[in-house]
């Protein structure tokens, strides 16, 4: 069990703690939280067993890069170290995709993702960290070893509004559609099953400077 | 509350829906629906709390053998919302009448109609009093939330995973599991459970007061007769 009784006492304080820092870098609206924490939060009301991390999340096309590194300036200070090896950079606006906090002893891993709306869809991408075989099988999503960036995309609609929630003691924003995204992101979600999120609509991203290079690859039939 | 009741209640109406049959002698699409969904999310069981909502496609099962099959639990039938036209129901109301179940939840069946991509329900909204309404107040959901297409169903069943594909019907619904797992009960839960819960109850279902008012919808659909219904398939 990663979540221990610490753990989710630590997580908690920690979000909280996310959420004073995009407050100073002016960004708190757009925080929300998504993925195992946003489905234990539904589910739940709880961090969920099978989970190992808190993922937390931004559309980085409403906020400025000044924004996002404030945004890492103030969780330095805080003590929530930006973890140097561990991000992604869009090339093209050098804004962050995603990054993760620095291990800190019995404390929950943090992973910050910064979507952005292409084609109505939002994509989350930890850009070139995915092109790999045992992430994405590249028999289902054409690729190769040049690719610079394979993203995961929800449609944009889903995240157009967020909401405040109570959880545990603090507030902190969920999607204001957030069934519709568990049922995206984890069919059949109210009965716990092992397993990651499921990859639904992927974009292949051979050169992110040049979008004609991105294909989008999109089941027979969307929700 | 969780009862014995509340289990043989499930039981039942899932064994009577899951034998009822198509013209063509196929099994007919099902699903709990509003109410019953919120509850088993919110907090996976299945009580008397609430009134008992069941799902079913308009004109694919036999009205008069469904009502034979819950009468014969104990159950008394009225149809409401009539349609026009057909004089088939768009909603029947089933009310205990049996001592062994009496002071139990009454039991909904909507039949749901296909107008487009579109799903409509209706019951006795603005009926006055009257089988036949002077106003059919339709609400409606897309129809691949509540029954998704062949393809989605063929790549549920392809993705296999161990829980999900016991879970997943020949129908496209869920069979999730309610109460302590040897009891072996479990509820019909329609495909896209989350967005049907976004739509009827957005936004609060989950985080704020438990919500108890009836279920909301973009689409609508007001007609006074359902000659104006004439390009959906009823």
């Amino acid at each position: 069990m990663y979540f221990t009784y610490d753990r989710k006492r630590w997580a908690i304080e920690d979000i909280a703690k996310c959420y004073e820092c995009a407050e100073r870098a002016g960004i708190k609206d757009k925080l929300f939280v998504n993925f195992g924490v946003l489905l234990g939060a539904v589910r739940e009301g709880d961090f969920i067993g099978g989970d190992d991390d808190v993922d937390l999340a931004v559309n980085s096309d409403d906020i400025t890069l000044d924004q996002q590194l404030a945004y890492i300036d103030y969780l330095d200070k805080a003590g929530m170290f930006f973890a140097r090896e561990k991000h992604f950079r869009r090339p093209d606006n050098k804004k962050y995709l995603w990054f993760t906090l620095r291990k800190r002893q019995g404390r929950a891993k943090f992973c910050h993702w910064w979507g952005f709306n292409w084609e109505n869809f939002w994509w989350w991408s930890k850009g070139s960290g995915w092109v790999r075989q045992s992430k994405f099988d590249s028999r289902r999503w054409e690729y190769g070893s040049e690719t610079e960036g394979i993203a995961l995309g929800l449609p944009s609609k889903l995240m157009e509004k967020l909401m405040w929630i109570k959880f545990k003691g603090i507030k902190m924003q969920v999607p204001e559609k957030y069934g519709s995204v568990l049922d995206w992101e984890y069919p059949a979600w109210p009965v716990p099953q092992s397993g990651s999120s499921r990859k639904q609509v992927v974009c292949v991203i051979e050169k992110w400077n040049n979008t004609r290079t991105w294909k989008i690859y999109t089941p027979p039939v969307l929700l | 509350m969780e009862t014995a009741l509340s289990r043989r209640l499930l039981d039942d109406i899932t064994n009577i829906m899951d034998m009822q049959e198509s013209i063509d002698g196929e099994k007919i699409w099902w699903s709990f629906c509003f109410g019953n969904v919120l509850e088993y999310v919110a907090d996976k069981t299945f009580s008397l709390d609430y009134d008992i909502d069941v799902g079913v496609l308009y004109g694919q099962c036999d009205e008069d053998r469904l009502i034979g099959a819950i009468t014969g639990h104990g159950y008394e039938a009225k149809k409401r919302c009539i349609n026009d036209v057909t004089k088939k129901a768009f909603n029947i109301h089933f009310r205990p009448i049996e001592d062994s179940i009496k002071g139990s939840p009454t039991i909904d069946v909507y039949f749901w109609v296909q107008v487009g991509d579109i799903l409509y329900h209706t019951y006795d909204t603005n009926k006055e009093g009257r089988k036949i309404p002077s106003e059919y107040v339709f609400k409606g959901v897309k129809k691949n939330w509540l029954i998704p297409e062949k393809k989605v169903i063929e790549k549920e069943r392809k993705i296999g995973k161990p829980g999900r594909e016991q879970m997943f019907t020949d129908e496209g619904t869920w069979k999730m599991p309610v109460f302590d797992p040897s009891t072996g009960l479990t509820m019909r839960i329609p495909y896209a459970i989350g967005h049907l819960l976004d739509e009827w109850y957005s936004p609060s279902w989950r985080f704020r007061e438990f919500y108890k008012g009836q279920s909301m919808s973009r689409w609508i659909k007001k007609v006074k007769s359902c000659k104006e219904l004439s390009r959906a398939r009823i």
